[in-house]
This record gives structure tokens, C-alpha cells and sequence, in this order.
């Protein structure tokens, strides 16, 4: 799951240089959609998650519209708020979302077990169709058009590329994948509630996990995503849970010191340097 | 010959500050005009306004008999306009010829895929005289390489009309004399039609068909490059009234 938030959010913020801290908003939205659907439609979460997604692209691409004029700091705050704005809106919706009493949803009569494997076959494919579309994505006139924006708007213009279209689509592409993701978690905990589906530290893990493995590549966000959980999920076992976010933060000071491009760039260095 | 450009009564405020004073200007096809005046004396604002970055408050642009004066500087660019600019803006930890595949990809030549736009860049790069240089990453050049690197990014998007803005600003003077080569060879082998704006005199005396004059917004002078040496006004604009000898 993490591998896909992570590569995902790195196509706007690794590629085309804009750092969201929205994509918990995307994440949560999804939830929600899946749930209202399968409460009031009864439509199965594995079918509507894909259409979760379209439908969070969909928002981003409205979004982006007006967030996307802001740049580096602004625009990571206008989505922080943005989040905020979601958050608020989906706890007061109470005849729709059941405000902030959360949605319970009937769960998978499976077993644990093959429950488990279910959602985890079902993500993981969802992952490999992910970084094979963002891997695309990347090699394309339009993987190039995202770069040229990240080093210079003013250039990119210069040479013809209509810049804000370029971007509301990254942002677009960007948030289908969480939306997907979410809609799929929502079933998997079989609740969901405002706080827990737009939650903050949701945002800092993503992009922790791209910064970790390494900015603007394909294989970064894989090994950031799949290292810190791992780091994360052990901690958790060996010690006590709050003990984690301590050696969390002090892995990211450690990698930010050293290897300020990410563990990816400090590997390929030593290789060929 | 014929038009290729012509700036028709354009007039540009930036508060209360008028940048562009009704300035009306014509390019020949195949010209190279220079394109001179203090700092200051809305030069570059004349360019962003061609360009699109700043839409003119009155007055139009007029690109080969079509009215470009609202387009957004990326139909320009595919309309046939390129520009460089002052400070050279790279795509700095992109490779020298990524960089120019950029500007072919999205130019007016619209090279769809890698492959063709990076042997268009290939080709753009040794005009240019960046031959050997395709693999450096953009951050590591000279001056005068970005400087040529932002004329290669500039003709790699096919344009008709080029506009160079300060190309030579901090070049030594033999680099200086391979810049005008350039620029000659612009004109002569693609037949691209060019404005420039240089504090360099040497370079726009040597270049220029014809030179246009500008001084607070106002185009205060126009004709050869030895008519405009001997200008009193323009004189006048750049040392002062005291110094204008009959």
C-alpha cells in the first residue's frame, strides 16, 4: 500500500517538483466514496476503488486549478488546508458520511486469513500496475515536460509547454492511485471515520518515503515505501509503538545528512563513481 | 521580403510605472535588428510582451499577418516565436541535450517521440557549437556555453522569428566574435528572422540591418547602425545632454 502512495505522490512532487501534502485528502476521499457506494449500492469496494480513483483525479484536476498557481511552500500549505477544508466538510455531511460517528462497513466473510491475502494480492497487483504506469508515464515527452516545470517554469513556457495544463494533469494522475488505495483500506478496516481517513501523519509518511529512497525516480519511492515500513513494523514489535516515530525521525536525519538525494543516488554513486 | 513582425501602438503599464509607451516597430523577414537603450528602458518588457509572458494594455502584435497580442506564450512558441533569456534559465540537473529535446519536443516542429526530438537536438547542438557537450549535465557549463545552450533550446522549438535577449552580457571578447557568428549563421543557413537586444555596441554595430532606439518606454530613434551613432537623441539618452557635440 505504501509502495503505491509513495510512487504516486512522487510523479508531482518528485518529478515536476511540487511537494503535496494532500494526499491524505485523495486517500480519504476514496474511503468515503467506497463506503457510501457499497452502504447505499451495495456495489463490491475491489470494482469501485478504480472508479474511487478516477473520481479523486477528477477532484485534483478541478483543485489543481487553483492550488497549482502557487509554488514550492505555498502550494504544500494550500493543500495542508485543503485537507483541513475536506476533512471538515466530510464531518459535517452528516446525512451522507454519518459526520464524525464514521461508516462501518459489513467485512469480507472469509476468515482472517484469506481475507489478508485477498487485500494483499489485490494491492500488491495494484502496485505493479502503478509503477508500470508511472514508469511510463515518466519515460514520455510528457515525463520530460514534468521536468523541464521543476527546473524552470519560465523556460519550460519559452520552449512551448503549456505549463498548467501539464501540472493539473500530474496532479491528476498523482491522485488517482491514493483514491484507489483508499477506498480499498476502508474495506480492509471495515470502519472509517474522519480523522483516521484524513489523518496528517498519513501525508508526512509519503513523502518521508520519497525523500528516503530518493526524489524524481522510479525506484525510490519503492525502496523508501518498503525500508521504513519494514524499520517501522519491527520497532513496533520489538519495542513499544511510540519508540517508532523516535527512530523514524532519526533514519530520515541520518539519510538527509548523508544522502540528501536519497538512499537510491547514494547507492548508484558508489557504483559508478 | 515582407513582415514577418510588427509591434503596432503597444503600450504596457506596470502600475504607475509605463514600461511601454506606444511603441511600433516592424520586422522585415531575414532582418536582424538590434534593439537597444538604457536599463531600464522596456527592452526586455517589449520581449515578454511579443513572447506572451505579459499581454500588452493596448496596441497589438501582429506575427505574420496574424493577431498574436492575447496568446499565451506557449501557442507563441508554436506559432513560430522563440526567445532567450537575460539570465540564462536552464533546466539545470536535466543533460545538455535533454534540455534542447525539450524545446523540439514542444516547438513548433512538435518532434512527437525521444527518439526523433533528441536527433533534432543532435543536430541543433552542433549548429550551436555544443557538439561533444550532450551528455554534461546543463549545470556544469561556462557562460558562454549556457549562453549558447539557450540559443540551441530556442532554435530547437523551428521558430521564424527569434528574439535574443542579452546574449553576450559577460562574454569575453572572443566569445563575444563566436556569438556573432552565431547569430549571422542563424540567419543566413535557417533564414530566421531575429531581434536582439545587446548593451554590447560592437556586437549590434557588426550585426544589425537596422537598430531601434529605446528610452522610457518610448522608441526615441531608428535607422542603420552608423545613422544611430550620430543621433543626438539618442546620445542625449545615454551620456546626457551635455555631452551632445553638433
Amino acid at each position: 500500500m505504501w509502495i503505491i502512495l509513495a510512487e504516486s505522490w512522487n510523479i508531482l512532487g518528485g518529478y515536476a517538483g511540487y511537494v503535496s501534502f494532500g494526499h491524505a485528502t485523495f486517500f480519504g476521499l476514496g474511503a468515503y466514496f467506497v463506503a457510501i457506494v457499497l452502504r447505499d449500492l451495495g456495489a463490491s469496494p475491489f470494482l469501485t476503488a478504480p472508479i474511487a480513483g478516477l473520481f479523486t483525479s477528477g477532484v485534483a484536476f478541478v483543485f489543481g486549478y487553483a492550488v497549482l498557481r502557487l509554488k514550492g511552500n505555498y502550494f504544500s500549505i494550500a493543500t495542508l488546508s485543503l485537507n483541513y477544508v475536506v476533512l471538515l466538510l466530510i464531518s459535517n455531511l452528516y446525512w451522507l458520511t454519518g459526520g464524525g460517528n464514521g461508516l462501518s462497513l459489513p467485512s469480507l466473510s472469509l476468515g482472517i486469513k484469506t481475507t489478508l491475502s485477498v487485500f494483499y494480492w489485490y494491492l500488491l497487483a495494484v502496485a505493479l500496475v502503478a509503477i508500470f504506469v508511472i514508469y511510463r508515464v515518466t519515460q514520455s515527452t510528457f515525463g520530460w515536460a514534468m521536468l523541464a516545470i521543476r527546473e524552470s517554469e519560465d523556460a519550460a513556457r519559452s520552449l512551448g509547454i503549456n505549463v498548467d495544463f501539464i501540472k493539473r494533469r500530474a496532479y491528476a494522475i498523482s491522485a488517482f492511485f491514493p483514491g484507489l488505495v483508499g477506498g480499498v483500506y476502508a474495506y480492509f478496516i471495515s470502519y472509517i471515520d474522519p480523522p483516521s481517513a484524513f489523518a496528517l501523519a498519513f501525508n508526512l509518511n509519503v513523502v518521508l518515503m520519497s525523500i528516503f529512497g530518493g526524489l524524481g525516480t522510479i525506484l525510490g519511492p519503492l525502496i523508501g515505501a518498503v525500508s521504513l515500513t519494514t524499520v517501522l513494523l519491527s520497532v513496533t514489535y520489538v519495542f513499544m509503538s511510540s519508540l517508532n516515530l523516535a527512530i523514524y525521525g532519526v533514519a530520515l536525519i541520518v539519510v538527509v545528512m548523508f544522502a540528501p538525494d536519497g538512499i537510491l543516488r547514494l547507492i548508484s554513486r558508489r557504483k559508478w563513481a | 521580403m515582407g513582415l514577418i513582425l510588427r509591434i503596432e501602438d503597444v503600450s504596457k503599464s506596470f502600475g504607475s510605472l509605463k514600461a511601454l509607451d506606444s511603441v511600433t516597430m516592424e520586422l522585415e523577414k531575414g532582418a536582424i535588428v538590434g534593439l537597444i537603450g538604457p536599463n531600464g528602458s522596456g527592452k526586455t518588457t517589449l520581449f515578454n510582451v511579443i513572447a506572451g509572458v505579459f499581454h500588452a494594455d493596448s496596441g497589438r502584435v501582429i506575427l505574420a499577418g496574424q493577431d498574436i497580442t492575447h496568446d499565451s506564450p506557449d501557442k507563441i512558441v508554436k506559432k513560430g516565436v522563440a526567445r532567450t533569456f537575460q539570465i540564462p534559465k536552464p533546466f539545470a540537473s536535466l543533460s545538455v541535450l535533454q534540455n534542447v529535446a525539450i524545446g523540439a519536443t514542444y516547438g513548433r516542429g512538435a518532434y512527437g517521440d525521444r527518439l526523433r526530438a533528441e536527433s533534432k537536438a543532435r543536430e541543433v547542438l552542433s549548429f550551436a557549437g555544443l557538439s561533444g557537450r550532450e551528455e554534461t549535465q546543463a549545470n556544469d557549463l561556462t557562460l558562454a556555453e549556457l549562453r549558447r545552450l539557450e540559443m540551441a533550446r530556442a532554435l530547437a522549438t523551428e521558430p521564424s522569428v527569434l528574439l535574443l535577449d542579452e546574449v553576450m552580457a559577460g562574454l569575453n571578447p572572443s566569445e563575444v566574435g563566436k556569438a556573432i557568428e552565431l547569430i549571422q549563421k542563424t540567419r543566413s543557413e535557417l533564414g530566421i528572422t531575429i531581434l536582439v537586444v545587446e548593451h554590447v555596441m560592437q556586437a549590434i554595430m557588426t550585426l544589425s540591418d537596422s537598430v531601434i532606439v529605446l528610452n522610457y518606454g518610448r522608441r526615441i530613434a531608428q535607422g542603420t547602425p552608423s545613422e544611430i551613432a550620430h543621433n543626438r537623441s539618442v546620445i542625449e539618452a545615454y551620456l546626457g545632454e551635455e555631452y551632445v557635440v553638433s
